[in-house]
């Protein structure tokens, strides 16, 4: 399960954008993934610039 | 929530807003949906800049700082900007070295100020806020926290869900952004030719400010490319850096270059991080018809332009407007906003479309050392001339420097070697840069 650190994440939606799952929404302005939909492909942990998203197992 | 509006616009960024408020005041029914719950409140890098006075994309904006109006005499609209700004002067280059060079006259700047400047640093929450009670008073009717997930042809229309609704309207206006949900949604990005995700952090800090009044640099260090730009808030200035390696870690980077680096670390001593922003940039090239199933896509969302709030603000105008009209004379389809295409193509595509975006500037700091970039860098004693264009400026330091390959070649034979044999390998390059992102198809 890949998990959003929020105190890191800044909103910036880079990661909702780019999911191919389009599992990540912006839920009060910072990020949520929803783990029904997240595939763990890791493109959100790759991309987000913070490294705010990370897997938790 | 109505069941059905004229216009669905997506996107409350400057092109969004200021389509939703175009077509309100023409007296459509508009929706207007965001993803954020603050929809004014800027998290992402984009110190609110625009060019003034100057010709881009055959639009022009001038400032009336007296009736506190931002001004489009090409286009010939105007809003409100009534915050604070600072005016922009021109670019600089820096090398590791410390050397310069610059695009302006910052001696000419300090005693005409407002008559040489290129374009001015606003408070871009402070446009958008203006532009949303504009919204708001013409009827638009506003959704936040409304991430939209689908979209699809519908009853002489199109549908879109979003934040667990469906919306129905006779057109919908996408302005999301440079990583566009719709234009992937709307299969888009299949035909459109990749570049890179670059990545961007970008610091504000708070101290005594190292740079000139109202300039933008970028700066060669040794380890990385970064920018130092103004802000028209005293005592802050912005620290950024970006890349298209998506392994790099940017705050490290920012980290080193600010407390480590030998020549640059002197102009942050004393200076206090005070808040980050970010962004991901999906560099795709622009998008030849960006208009399917009455969707039209505008702004950011067909493609990525540097330096352009302008572009935004007036594609949002042209498209509130072209909306309109179709309504109005009853062309629910591609023939009725025909007319937005048409000027998509002769300001925007025509000129831009093959452009091709280059390898990322970290390369270049692999290739070449510090000394050589010095070199390279004192060879331009003059200060060039004054530009808030990317486009005019790379262009600019293009052609200097190739009058100048034969002087190159003569005093340091091995770093035209190194360039020229860099130009060879641009392909793989290229290749290398696009395998590390991600293309949003």
């Amino acid at each position: 399960m890949v998990t959003i650190d929020t105190t890191i994440c800044t909103g910036c939606g880079g990661c909702i954008d780019l999911c191919p799952a389009i599992a990540i929404s912006m839920i009060k302005d910072v990020v949520t993934i929803n783990s029904e939909q997240c595939t763990e492909c890791g493109i959100c942990i790759k991309v987000c610039p913070m490294q705010a998203p990370y897997k938790n197992e | 929530m109505s069941n059905r509006y004229d216009v669905i616009v997506v996107g409350a960024g400057p092109a969004g807003l200021m389509a939703a408020k175009t077509a309100s005041e023409n007296g459509l029914n508009v929706a207007l949906l965001e993803r954020k719950r603050a929809l004014t409140r800027i998290r992402r890098v984009d110190h609110g800049a625009i060019s003034l006075n100057e010709y881009m994309f055959g639009q022009m904006a001038t400032y009336n700082a007296k009736a506190e109006l931002l001004c489009f005499p090409v286009a010939g609209f105007s809003i409100p900007y009534s915050g604070p700004y600072c005016n922009l002067y021109g670019f600089q280059i820096h090398s590791p070295g410390g050397k310069r060079i610059s695009f302006g006259n910052w001696e000419k700047a300090k005693r005409e100020e407002d008559k040489v400047r290129l374009g001015i640093s606003f408070s871009k929450e402070t446009l958008l806020k203006g532009l949303l009670e504009q919204c708001k008073g013409y009827g638009v009717e506003v959704f936040p926290d409304t991430n939209v997930t689908g979209i699809e042809k519908a009853e002489e229309g199109v549908q879109v869900s979003g934040g667990g609704e469906t919306f129905k309207a006779t057109f919908v206006i996408a302005a999301d952004g440079v990583n566009s949900r719709i234009a992937r949604l709307l299969e888009f990005n299949k035909e459109r030719k990749f570049f890179g995700t670059q990545r961007n952090i970008t610091w504000t800090m708070a101290g005594e400010v190292p740079i000139e009044e109202g300039s933008l640099n970028f700066i060669v260090a040794e380890n990385g490319v970064f920018s130092v730009s103004s802000s028209y808030k005293k005592g802050v200035f912005h620290v950024g850096a970006g890349s298209y390696n998506t392994k790099a870690d940017l705050n490290a980077r920012l980290e080193k270059f600010t407390r480590e680096d030998k020549i640059y670390t002197s102009w942050f001593t004393g200076a206090k991080k005070v808040d980050v922003a970010n962004c991901v940039v999906t560099t795709l090239a622009p998008i030849k018809e960006p208009f399917k199933d009455n969707t039209l896509l505008i702004g950011d969302a067909a493609w990525v332009m540097q330096f352009s709030n302008m572009a935004a603000l007036c594609s949002g105008w042209k498209a509130g407007n072209v909306v309109t009209l179709a309504i109005v004379d009853k062309k629910f389809n591609r023939e009725g906003i025909s007319s937005y295409l048409e000027w998509w193509e002769k300001y925007f595509y025509g000129p831009y479309g093959s452009y091709e975006f280059g390898v990322g500037s970290d390369k270049f700091v692999d290739i070449l050392t510090s000394e050589e970039f010095d070199y390279l860098v004192e060879l331009i004693k003059d200060p060039m001339p004054a530009t808030l264009n990317v486009y005019t400026l790379f262009s600019q330091i293009g052609r200097t420097y190739a009058e100048l390959f034969e002087k190159i070649y003569e005093e340091r034979p091995e770093i035209m070697e190194r360039l020229i044999e860099m130009r060879s390998n641009m392909d793989e390059l290229m290749e290398a840069q696009k395998k590390l992102g991600f293309p949003n198809r």
